[in-house]
């Protein structure tokens, strides 16, 4: 599963670590999901879609 | 706090190590190879658990949570290759333990070492293969 957290990351000013903070989880797995080596539980997926104000559909494709 | 946690660690870590030496030294002469496997695994153990330590000890001062979705998937993925390697590990130490020594203690104790190794080994298999079935 591919996702744009990466890109709208860099568009918010955030770094991997803020927003690790903002949904609860460690740096390390932000950095899984940005390479795509990990795929996220619906809970967390739909906890970035809530910091970045956007659908889950339109950042996990 | 912090720094006491971080001062802990380092004196059971320059305990541990002086220890090691000092058994090391005065069993120099008479240190089998296979002895000196053993000491060997304790070693990487004792090395890896204090990185590992260390690494956990200044995520913790960021902020971040010790444990999350991901390191709970790893662990139980990680956790079923290792208990499943070393039921291998055992069945093949007592298949050839008249060629690996003849003391239990030791094949016992370098049993119980290498299963630790294998439990780091599989857990950094599992890290990088995440994604795939």
């Amino acid at each position: 599963m591919k996702n744009k957290i990466k890109e709208l990351r860099a568009r918010k000013n955030l770094t991997q670590l803020d927003l690790a903070k903002l949904v609860g989880v460690r740096r390390e797995t932000i950095v899984f999901l940005e390479k795509g080596k990990y795929n996220p539980s619906l809970k967390l997926a739909f906890d970035i879609s809530k910091v970045f104000k956007l659908s889950v559909e339109e950042i996990f494709y | 706090m912090k720094k006491s946690k971080k001062l802990l660690l380092l004196l059971v870590g320059l305990t541990f190590t002086f220890t090691l030496g000092v058994l090391s030294y005065s069993q120099m002469a008479e240190i089998q190879s296979k002895m000196l496997i053993i000491y060997l695994l304790i070693g990487l153990v004792a090395v890896l658990s204090i990185a590992f330590a260390m690494r956990k000890v200044k995520e913790e001062k960021e902020g971040q949570p010790l444990e999350d979705e991901l390191t709970t998937n790893i662990k139980h993925k990680a956790g079923y290759y290792a208990y499943l390697s070393t039921i291998y590990m055992w069945l093949i130490i007592f298949l050839f333990k008249d060629l690996l020594s003849d003391n239990t203690e030791t094949l016992i104790g370098g049993g119980i070492l290498l299963s630790g190794v294998i439990g780091f080994v599989c857990k950094e298999i599992v890290t990088r293969k995440l994604n795939e079935k």
